[in-house]
C-alpha cells in the first residue's frame, strides 16, 4: 500500500495487488492483479492492471483486461479500455471507454488493446513520467 | 437530524429506443460509437457492457448553463462566440464520429440562435444514417424540470427527476425540424409528462 501522504513522480511497476492512497504522478502497472485507488488517492497517470478500483481521482488513461469499477467516491477523467465498465451511482466519469466482449478478446491475444476501436481517436499519451520518487 | 433530499428514480417504458439501439446489429461485434450529452449513468454503463462498444461521455449541461448566462449578460453575443461555448462543450478530439447521439433534454437548454450552432458543431461528428434520441417540450404549461436519463435495457430508460432545476427554453416540433439542420425527426412520440420523445436522423 502507498500510504496518503506519499507522494510519488515516476513509474510503479507491481506483481501483487496495489493499493495507492497517496499521490502519483507517471505510470502504473500491476500485471494479473488488482489495483485500488483509495479514497485520498489522486493520480495524474496513465494505469494498467487485471482489476481497477478508483474510489479516489484519477485523471490519465485505464486499461483493465478483466473489469474497471468507478466506485460512488471515484472521479475519473480520461479514457478507458476494459471489457467491463462498472460505474456505481454517485460515481463520476469524463471521457471515453472503449468496452465489451471484443475487449476481452483484445485483451487475451497479443495484439495492444489500443487498436481495438481503430476506427475512434481516443488517445490521450499527455503523461509525463519522470523517474523520481519522493516519500513525505 | 436533517438528510439531503435524494433525487427519485423512476422507469420509463421507450417504444422509441428499440430503433436506436437495434438489438441484432449490436450483437454482430461490431463497434458502435454513442455519444451521451449527459452525465455517466451507472444503468448506461451496465446496459452498454454487453456489447462492443466505444461511449464518449461529454455532460454538456454545465458549459450549456455557463452559455445561457453569458446570454443573459450579453443579449447580442455574436455567432462566433456561441460556437466558440458549444465547441468547448462538445471538446471534440479530431475526426471522430458517432453512431448515436443521446440528447436527452439538452435542446432545452438552448435559443434559437444557439440551437443552429449546436446542430453544425454536432452534424460533423455524426456518422452516415446516425440516429439521436431526445425530448423536447412543447407546451408552454408544461413543468420544465430537469431530468437525468440512462438506458437500463432496449426498451427501458432510468429517470431521476431534479425537481427543483428548471429548465431554460422550450422548442415546438416545427421548430426542431427547421433549425436542425441535416437531421431529421424519424419518429416521435407525445408522452403522458407533456415531452415530446424523439428518434432523430441524419440525412
Amino acid at each position: 500500500m502507498i500510504g496518503s501522504t506519499v507522494k510519488i513522480l515516476g513509474e510503479i511497476i507491481s506483481d501483487e495487488n496495489l493499493v495507492i492512497e497517496g499521490e502519483l504522478e507517471g505510470t502504473v502497472t500491476v500485471n494479473d492483479y488488482e489495483l485500488t485507488i483509495g479514497p485520498s488517492g489522486r493520480i495524474h497517470a496513465n494505469i494498467n492492471a487485471k482489476v481497477v478500483k478508483i474510489d479516489g481521482l484519477v485523471d490519465g488513461d485505464i486499461q483493465g483486461t478483466e473489469k474497471v469499477v468507478i466506485s460512488k467516491s471515484g472521479n475519473v477523467r480520461g479514457n478507458i479500455q476494459a471489457p467491463r465498465v462498472i460505474l456505481e451511482d454517485g460515481g463520476q466519469f469524463k471521457g471515453s471507454i472503449d468496452m465489451g466482449p471484443g475487449i476481452a478478446a483484445q485483451a487475451k491475444s497479443d495484439v495492444p488493446l489500443s487498436e481495438f476501436a481503430s476506427a475512434t481517436k481516443s488517445s490521450r499519451t499527455d503523461n509525463p513520467a519522470p523517474a523520481a520518487v519522493k516519500s513525505n | 437530524m436533517l438528510f439531503a433530499k435524494v433525487p427519485e428514480l423512476e422507469t420509463l417504458n421507450s417504444r422509441l429506443l428499440p430503433d436506436l439501439f437495434d438489438l441484432e446489429t449490436l450483437e454482430e461485434g461490431r463497434v458502435v460509437r454513442v455519444l451521451d450529452l449527459g452525465p455517466a449513468n451507472s444503468h448506461t454503463f451496465n446496459f452498454l457492457n454487453q456489447f462492443n462498444c466505444h461511449l464518449r461521455i461529454v455532460n454538456i449541461k454545465d458549459k450549456l448553463c455557463h452559455l445561457n448566462s453569458a446570454l443573459a449578460e450579453d443579449p447580442e453575443l455574436d455567432i462566433g462566440q456561441i460556437e466558440q461555448h458549444i465547441q468547448s462543450a462538445f471538446a471534440f478530439q479530431g475526426d471522430e464520429s458517432f453512431d448515436i447521439c443521446l440528447v436527452w433534454d439538452f435542446l432545452n437548454y438552448l435559443d434559437v440562435p444557439s440551437l443552429k450552432v449546436f446542430t453544425e458543431v454536432l452534424l460533423p461528428h455524426l456518422a452516415p444514417q446516425a440516429k439521436l434520441h431526445g425530448f423536447a417540450v412543447l407546451n408552454k404549461s408544461t413543468p420544465l424540470t430537469e431530468q437525468n436519463y440512462g438506458v437500463v435495457d432496449a426498451e427501458l430508460l432510468s429517470v431521476t427527476d431534479q425537481k427543483n432545476i428548471q429548465l431554460p427554453h422550450r422548442h415546438s416540433q416545427s421548430a426542431i425540424k427547421d433549425y436542425l439542420r441535416g437531421i431529421t425527426i424519424k419518429q416521435s412520440i407525445l408522452r403522458t409528462d407533456g415531452r415530446l420523445e424523439m428518434i432523430l436522423q441524419r440525412v
